[in-house]
């Protein structure tokens, strides 16, 4: 897409209209609000920080944002456009539960492995905590990311040095943790 | 904002002392970060109710003031308007002031902000259906739909967080934002104090440059500005961003980005140009369906319609959302003529027109509102407090019609028409289920009970001076403690049961079935009603161009009284004016009212038609002037005779009055026993009676803001326990100009004292010199000998109060301190009054009043001289005062600073400088011994000495007639 234009084309508005849950007016209207909020059409890493840094000023959101960048930057070009935009919040906002994990088990997986190892969790985890700083909190077993991330691994029965986590371990630890589900759901009908 | 400070925010912010003030000035300077925002809002929350309400004003300033991307602020305000009825009429009324003092720039920041706010917030107030659907409004804001993404991504890792975030997200993702950019008060930039704002920006440029934060801000906001084709163009584009939004400045260490900003509104321009041609064509044939309010849902229903055939004639070019085209309604208000709000009788035909043409369109609200739903507790509730709310603002435009009509009338027919005003509102809407906030005493028990006002005492009010403006004085008798909105009370109960009838028979007569809500109009039964929340319209309507002083001879003639007078100008034969003479046997006050009407308007065409002079004119003038004197006392209920005798049997009128005048402590319960006994209603055990003064004029919004300082000094020196005596007085706002003030009942100005003590003793003939009395005469006439302990008493209560208004005078700079301005209680506590000039201005050219404050020797004789307890005290508790002022002298500055941007008000003439000026006067660089020394030089001993202080009551004495 690249250059922003008034509005998407006919094209752009067929493929998009079969990769996300968004009807032909909340398409355009999305549309309208990305290039208003962001006129060049492209969101570098740089301004995806800087939004961060607007909603979570009490921590660091750097870490966390430049693995989650990667999730929405499906064509590696540095910088958000607004089909990868409209396809992400199309999953977070109105997708079913396995899409939403899916989703962000990219986020977790951020070396392409497939699994995820104690290590590739706990960077996540790490970055999280630094955004988020003291505003919430936490249950005494999650007073650390390390804690957090081995509670994991706990609850799936498994070892943190040798096993890794995979999709389908994702969809079970959703399953044994209800407040993930619920905080899954917690934009479900917003959008 | 630097980026070290936010942890100690974060710090301060969970501390235990951390004030409402205090966190009133970080919101003022955190508005550019949504986080911050938001937390600091989210602390308000846990303050108590009252600390908020008193802090009204200062919200609304925020609001207006200071840009932020953050909707924190509204929502919770929002919040609190509907759970707090009081809340939401004090914001309806602040709001309403406001926007009107920027009605010159509608295109600005401010003005768009407010107008979306009170179309929000009227909905809360007036609209009694209730939106199903709010939370789930998430618009199409990019920076919060990146947030919902990422909240996802961490639901594994950290789910608690989500619930943190989610607040956020929703709250952000509702704003409503332009698609049309504007420049925030720019005429205002140029304006006001260019130079000033040019040389604070270059120091908030320096203090920000090391700033990562900023130059986030700084890219959402150069978005936000970009103005489009409808907009003006102007060369110095840059600039103008700067003037638009001085904290957001460009900073030059990011040359390449800020010339990449400016590149991208290239490309994006063109796009504007054609989309604004579009909607322009629509704006006009949409308007009159955009601004109605009502629920957001039919709204959308309705442009969904509108659009839908729209899209055929723009060839299908853009599918276009119903907000945007809601943000156009306004820049085309001029095509309106001067009302943007389209009186709800227009707006109900207009959707009617709207659904029948495309009647066969199913809209969501229809089928959200099924008639023969059960109806849940909060849409009851919600049909109590729209009567509330309804029946509250139709009051008090009532009042305020008064004072209009007041000052149209010759003096001398003043009272008369006052009378018949009075009377015609206690037929028309007392008694009813309102009461006044802010002025009417705080209700003492817990499960918060409102006043509910029966009926105004019509032959006791009275018109308060013969300046242009009228304000008059009313006397309220309410019921204390007797309505509350349990929608389950057998009184509420009638009301929603009233409601319910009157929206069937409306149902049943408009063309569709339409669902209650969407039309206003049709939700009270009582026609009154009806036209009074047009008026509520019609008041916003004005606000872009009529000049407020449009004569309202029209409503004179409103209802009844139209025949009869308009008919023909030249009523002034003799029979015209015969049948107003009352026919005092079995008139009803509603005739009579009207009849005073038809007098006034009478003598408005009179006084139009141009032979002023002729002897004629004058003659019939004289006679309509007589017939309306006597009617004056003929409005109320109760016999004249039996008032007279419950009056006492006091031969000599003119000389009651004297005794009346300086005894008006006494006189207050004695008046309230007389006029309890006389009315139908005080047989009610919570029956009680209030006293208010209805006010018009400019000068309201800054005596309420000098009150607030005043309450909120005298709060400082409460919670320290200091000892000294404040009126805390309390002013109602209920637009830009007008309002209703508190009566201080039991005392009277020193002025007064001393002309009904000196005219008396003259007219005795104990007093052939004509030698002014002195306080010190007073005080022995009022508490008997100096040496009694009821003098003593009143000496120490002068002491008390002397010494925080002295205090309060120096550091507020409050002037015009003549002897009319400044009262003596009944028990010898001191008032000052009338704050038309702090801070920064002062009467006139003339420069006197040079003194700190007000201190002569006249009050030091009270006092007892300067070896006297009294004045003893006084000194002690000037100096304690002033110290602990020091201490929290921050919150005092910062409260100036936020109320000073970009203000109107007299007293913030010096712009930024006022609140330097004031920090200068809290002398924080002495130590406490400095401290004191000051206080009892530089301040006490200078005022005592001052000659200017003397020479300007002299001034006031020669030129105002006001006794020194």
């Amino acid at each position: 897409m690249g250059k922003a234009v008034s509005k998407l084309s006919k094209d752009d508005l067929k493929s998009l209209r079969q990769a996300t849950y968004f009807d032909k007016r909340e398409l355009q209207q999305w549309y309208k609000g990305f290039i208003r909020d962001c006129p060049s059409g492209q969101l570098s890493e740089e301004e995806f920080v800087k939004v961060f840094k607007q909603f979570f000023p009490f921590g660091d959101p750097v870490d966390y944002c430049r693995y989650l960048f990667q999730v929405f930057d499906v064509d590696n070009s540095n910088y958000i456009d607004f089909k990868e935009f409209i396809i992400a919040l199309s999953i977070t906002s109105r997708g079913t539960d396995d899409q939403k994990l899916s989703w962000s088990f990219k986020l977790y997986d951020h070396k392409r492995l497939g699994k995820i190892s104690y290590q590739d969790m706990l960077c996540i985890v790490t970055a999280i905590y630094k955004m988020v700083g003291s505003m919430v909190a936490l249950p005494q077993d999650e007073l650390t990311p390390e804690l957090r991330t081995e509670k994991f691994f706990k609850l799936l029965d498994k070892d943190k040095d040798k096993d890794f986590i995979t999709l389908a371990d994702f969809k079970e630890l959703s399953q044994k943790d209800p407040s993930i589900t619920n905080a899954l759901k917690v934009y479900e009908g917003l959008v | 904002m630097s980026t070290q400070d936010i942890p100690s925010i974060l710090t301060v912010l969970n501390s235990k002392d951390f004030s409402v003030f205090q966190c009133l000035d970080c919101l003022k300077k955190h508005s550019d970060n949504i986080g911050i925002h938001h937390s600091l809002v989210q602390k308000l929350r846990s303050y108590n109710y009252d600390d908020l309400e008193f802090c009204i004003p200062q919200f609304v300033q925020l609001l207006v003031s200071f840009e932020t991307d953050s909707m924190a602020l509204e929502d919770f305000l929002l919040e609190y308007s509907e759970k707090y009825p009081h809340f939401s009429l004090i914001c309806f009324w602040y709001l309403q002031a406001s926007i009107f003092e920027l009605r010159n720039d509608p295109e600005s920041y401010s003005f768009q902000t407010i107008r979306k706010f009170i179309n929000k917030l009227q909905n809360v107030l007036f609209n009694a259906e209730i939106k199903s659907s709010k939370t789930s409004e998430f618009r199409e804001n990019l920076m919060p739909a990146l947030v919902l993404c990422a909240t996802v991504g961490s639901a594994i890792a950290s789910p608690q967080f989500n619930f943190y975030a989610s607040s956020l997200v929703k709250s952000q993702g509702r704003q409503e934002k332009s698609f049309v950019f504007k420049l925030a008060n720019f005429q205002k930039a140029l304006t006001k104090n260019l130079t000033m704002k040019n040389s604070r920006l270059s120091t908030e440029i320096a203090t920000a440059s090391d700033d990562e934060d900023i130059s986030g801000k700084r890219l959402v906001n150069s978005e936000y500005h970009q103005r489009s084709s409808s907009v003006p163009r102007i060369p110095t584009k840059r600039s103008l961003t700067l003037s638009s939004d001085e904290s957001e400045a460009y900073t030059t260490d990011d040359d390449d980005k800020a010339s990449l900003e400016i590149g991208r509104e290239r490309v994006i321009e063109p796009v504007n140009v054609v989309k604004d041609n579009i909607k322009l064509e629509d704006v006009e044939s949409r308007l009159k369906i955009n601004t109605v309010i009502r629920s957001k849902k039919s709204l959308k229903s309705l442009n969904v319609v509108a659009t839908e055939s729209n899209h055929r004639l723009t060839n299908g070019l853009n599918t276009q959302d119903p907000y945007i085209l809601n943000t156009h309604s306004l820049p085309d208000l001029s095509k309106v003529e001067s009302r943007p709000y389209i009186s709800l009788t227009d707006s109900a035909s207009s959707l009617n027109f709207a659904r029948l043409s495309f009647g066969d369109i199913p809209t969501r609200s229809n089928s959200q509102n099924s008639q023969n739903r059960v109806p849940s507790y909060q849409q009851l509730l919600k049909v109590v407090r729209v009567n509330y709310a309804k029946k509250e603002t139709e009051f008090v435009i009532a009042l305020q019609n008064i004072s209009v009509r007041l000052s149209q009338v010759p003096k001398e027919a003043r009272l008369s028409a006052l009378r018949a005003e009075l009377s015609i509102i206690n037929e028309s809407i007392l008694p009813a289920e309102i009461d006044i906030p802010q002025l009417f005493p705080i209700t003492s028990n817990k499960n918060k009970k409102y006043h509910k006002i029966l009926r105004l005492s019509v032959n006791e009010a009275c018109v308060l001076n013969s300046a242009e403006r009228v304000p008059f004085l009313l006397l309220i008798e309410y019921l204390s403690d007797e309505m509350d909105f349990n929608p389950f009370s057998e009184h509420n109960q009638n009301i929603i049961a009233k409601k319910k009838e009157s929206n069937a028979t409306n149902t049943a007569n408009s063309f569709s079935n339409l669902p209650d809500s969407t039309n206003l109009s049709n939700l009270d039964d009582k026609d009154d009603i009806k036209s009074s929340i047009i008026q509520v319209e019609a008041d916003l309507g004005e606000l872009p161009m009529k000049s407020r002083d449009t004569p309202i001879i029209g409503e004179w003639s409103s209802d009844s009284v139209e025949d009869a007078t308009l008919r023909s100008p030249k009523v002034n034969n003799e029979k015209g004016i015969v049948q107003i003479v009352p026919n005092t046997g079995d008139v009803s006050t509603k005739v009579l009212a009207d009849q005073m009407r038809i007098a006034s308007v009478m003598l408005q065409q009179l006084e139009s038609s141009g032979q002023s002079n002729s002897q004629e004119f004058i003659s019939i003038k004289n006679r309509i002037v007589q017939s309306m004197i006597s009617l004056q006392d003929q409005f109320d209920s109760i016999d004249y005779n039996k008032l007279n005798q419950l009056k006492g049997d006091k031969p000599d009128a003119g000389q009651r009055k004297l005794e009346n005048d300086f005894k008006l402590g006494e006189d207050w319960n004695v008046k309230r026993s007389r006029i309890r006994k006389s009315s139908a209603f005080g047989h009610f055990p919570n029956w009680d009676l209030c006293s208010v003064i209805a006010k018009n004029g400019d000068d309201l919004p800054q005596e309420a803001f000098a009150c607030q300082l005043i309450s909120m000094i005298s709060n400082i020196w409460k919670s320290k326990n200091i000892g000294v005596w404040t009126k805390r007085m309390k002013i109602l706002i209920t637009s830009a100009n007008s309002g209703l003030v508190e009566t201080i009942t039991n005392a009277i100005s020193i002025h007064s004292v001393k002309k009904s003590l000196t005219e008396m003793s003259i007219a005795n003939g104990e007093n052939l010199k004509g030698r002014i009395f002195t306080l010190q005469d007073y005080f022995e006439k009022l508490f008997g000998n100096p040496d009694s302990q009821r003098y003593k008493q009143a000496q120490d209560n002068f002491a008390r109060s002397l010494a925080s208004y002295s205090i309060i005078c120096y550091i507020l700079q409050i002037k015009d301190r003549h002897n009319g301005n400044i009262m003596i209680d009944d028990e010898g506590h001191i008032i000052h009054i009338d704050f038309g000039f702090l801070l920064s201005n002062s009467p006139g050219s003339v420069g006197f009043e040079a003194a700190p404050f007000k201190l002569t020797t006249e009050y030091l004789d009270l006092l007892g001289g300067p070896q006297g307890t009294a004045y003893q005290t006084f000194v002690t508790l000037s100096k304690a005062c002033f110290r602990c002022l020091q201490i929290e002298s921050e919150s005092i500055i910062s409260l100036v600073e936020l109320m000073q941007k970009d203000s109107n008000l007299p007293c913030f003439k010096n712009g930024e400088n006022t609140s330097v000026l004031l920090q200068q006067r809290f002398q924080l660089h002495l130590s406490e011994e400095e401290t004191d020394l000051f206080v009892e030089t530089a301040l006490i001993a200078k005022s005592l000495g001052s000659m200017y202080t003397r020479l300007y009551d002299q001034f006031q004495m020669i030129t105002q007639g006001i006794y020194s």
